[in-house]
């Protein structure tokens, strides 16, 4: 990370990304804190980034069902031939050029967006290092960095804390939430049906094969208070309780002791028998913000 | 330069093949780019006014995938997006069935189309049009967007 | 600790796990002959994972042995959509753990020594 020009360390990911892009650098920039995750350049623009905080370009393709598995395993298969998946892909008419360089695109901002979340410790590069699929000639550091915080400022329109509520699980939707439903999205329904308590946003993202940001949209877009909803009408029952509309407690609330929806042991120290239910409780209630102080960083 | 050069040729092919040798030629070229310009330069002709500025953008973020022309008269990618947004979520309320499939704006001197194409397995695409209201006729150019933007993510 | 919180204290101590490691979904401990401890699950089947898990950690175990390349640290099976992980916990237990294609190797590798150590310690405790 050091430059022998004599230039200072930068200070963040998105002025190292700037300082890349004059350098023209070609490699990859291995983030770490939180989840991490891996930028790859090429002349300093950025054409992939991979982080187990979102879903990469083949899981939106596997996942949605854009591409099937056996037709995935053909085209790795292959690519001793082409030495390259994304030719691989196109060749095997699996996927056009115009509709793969939209995935990867989607799904580099998204990647940015979801490491931006959480606080970054350190960073090294690596020029050897290629990604699976990218989307080059790539982006301009500059405009994934604007992307990344209008992203986070179009989501404080309806939540306190942006990097609080990605991190916690969704509750599933009430009973009677499920008839105010139907005033949604199809894709806003899919994705409130597939909460169960334990997922995260990240979680539902990997689970549907869609992006952190579009998901986190959907939910906070159908929370009480999220687009004027509330106060326009009264939804028959909150769908995300009280979440976004109730302030958060102070640190110290009793965080640890309120369970979520959890299995109920089948017995104790014997053998359980047959599976056992989650209890169909209520959303819980908003958490204690432990991590208040989390950085919440505006870009890359 | 060399990217003017790659496109001139590519302009010789289809939109299908455009998009499987874009990168054959050893210069990365933004393949949407490319399409974009195909869409953007089918309209026109004797009935309908060119597109002045058209844009690709993603229904579910807002953002902007690949742009031609100028496009300042539609606004930013996100400004798109936060208009389909606002009529879908009135829709819904007003218990409207189904999903959004165009919204045509028009202004004093300009149309602003925009197109809802849906994709397989992912959310849908919105293609963005403005058009100069005095040459142009709406359904004609909406119609032609559409056929050009037919297939581009097939 | 009473006899009641052993339970207690595995479930949670899986959920911290599920909490901390990006891509972790549901986790299983088992004993080593397949029964069924406790689970932190939402749509796998615990007696069965817990089942064929001890069988996968014995046929580790035994292909390590053969090819003479140390003892085992862990199987892991890849798929198309994700992880599953088994690691021994002690002699007489094992920890499963389900993850999405997105898991945080790295993280899972920082934080499983720990949950392991933890369980053993609960487990031989109960």
């Amino acid at each position: 990370m050091t430059d022998g020009t004599g230039r200072r360390e930068p200070r963040n990911v998105p002025s190292l990304l700037n300082a890349l892009r004059q350098d023209g650098f070609t490699g990859a920039v291995e983030v770490t804190g939180g989840a991490g995750g891996t930028l790859f350049l090429r002349d300093g623009l950025v054409g992939a980034v991979e982080t187990p905080a979102a879903p990469s370009a083949r899981s939106l393709l596997l996942k949605s069902g854009r591409i099937g598995e056996p037709d995935w395993e053909a085209a790795l298969a292959a690519l001793a031939e082409t030495g390259d998946l994304a030719r691989s892909l196109t060749g095997r008419g699996l996927v056009s050029a115009a509709e793969l360089h939209l995935v990867c695109t989607a799904a580099l901002y998204d990647g940015a967006f979801a490491m931006a979340l959480q606080p970054v410790t350190g960073w090294r590069t690596d020029a050897g290092r290629v990604p699976e699929l990218a989307a080059w000639p790539g982006q301009e550091p500059a405009r994934l960095a604007e992307e990344t915080a209008l992203r986070q400022r179009t989501l404080r329109e309806h939540l306190p804390s942006v990097a609080e509520f990605a991190r916690r699980p969704v509750p599933p939707v009430s009973a009677a939430g499920r008839a105010g439903l139907d005033r949604l999205g199809a894709r806003t329904r899919t994705v409130l049906l597939r909460a169960d308590g334990r997922r995260t946003p990240r979680d539902l993202a990997f689970a549907l094969g869609r992006g952190v940001y579009p998901v986190l949209l959907d939910l906070a877009r159908a929370a009480p208070g999220g687009a004027g909803r509330a106060a326009e009408q009264p939804v028959p029952a909150p769908l995300l309780t009280a979440r976004a509309a109730e302030p958060y407690a102070p640190a110290g609330a009793p965080s640890g002791d309120r369970p979520l929806p959890r299995r109920v042991p089948g017995g104790s120290g014997g053998r359980p028998r047959g599976r056992t239910q989650i209890p169909n409780a209520g959303p819980p209630a908003p958490v204690s913000g432990t991590g208040t102080g989390l950085p919440e960083e505006s870009a890359p | 330069m060399k990217n003017l050069w790659t496109r001139s040729r590519l302009k010789e092919f289809g939109v299908k093949v455009l998009c499987q040798v874009f990168e054959s030629e050893g210069v990365p070229v933004n393949a949407l780019e490319t399409v974009l310009g195909e869409i953007h330069s089918a309209t026109g002709g004797p009935e309908a006014a060119a597109a002045s500025g058209t844009a690709l953008i993603d229904a579910a973020t807002g953002l902007t995938y690949a742009e031609a022309g100028d496009c300042a008269a539609a606004g930013s990618g996100h400004d798109v997006w936060r208009l389909l947004a606002l009529i879908e979520d009135g829709l819904h309320r007003a218990g409207a069935e189904g999903e959004l499939e165009s919204v045509t704006v028009t202004a004093r001197h300009t149309y602003h189309l925009v197109s809802v194409l849906p994709r397989q397995g992912g959310d849908p695409v919105l293609l963005s049009a403005v058009l100069d209201r005095a040459h142009t006729n709406p359904a004609l150019a909406a119609r032609q967007l559409a056929t050009a933007a037919e297939g581009l993510f097939a | 600790m009473t006899s009641a919180a052993p339970y207690e204290a595995l479930v949670a101590s899986l959920k911290s796990l599920r909490e901390s490691v990006m891509g972790v979904n549901e986790t299983v401990i088992s004993t080593s002959d397949g029964l069924l401890v406790a689970a932190d699950t939402a749509t796998a089947q615990p007696e069965s994972v817990a089942a064929l898990a001890a069988a996968s950690l014995g046929l580790g175990r035994r292909t390590a042995a053969e090819v003479g390349l140390g003892g085992l640290r862990e199987v892991v099976t890849r798929c198309n959509g994700g992880y599953v992980v088994v690691l021994a916990v002690g002699d007489h237990a094992l920890l499963v753990i389900l993850a999405d294609e997105g898991l945080d190797l790295a993280g899972l590798q920082r934080e499983s020594p720990a949950t392991v150590d933890h369980l053993q310690s609960l487990l031989s405790a109960a």
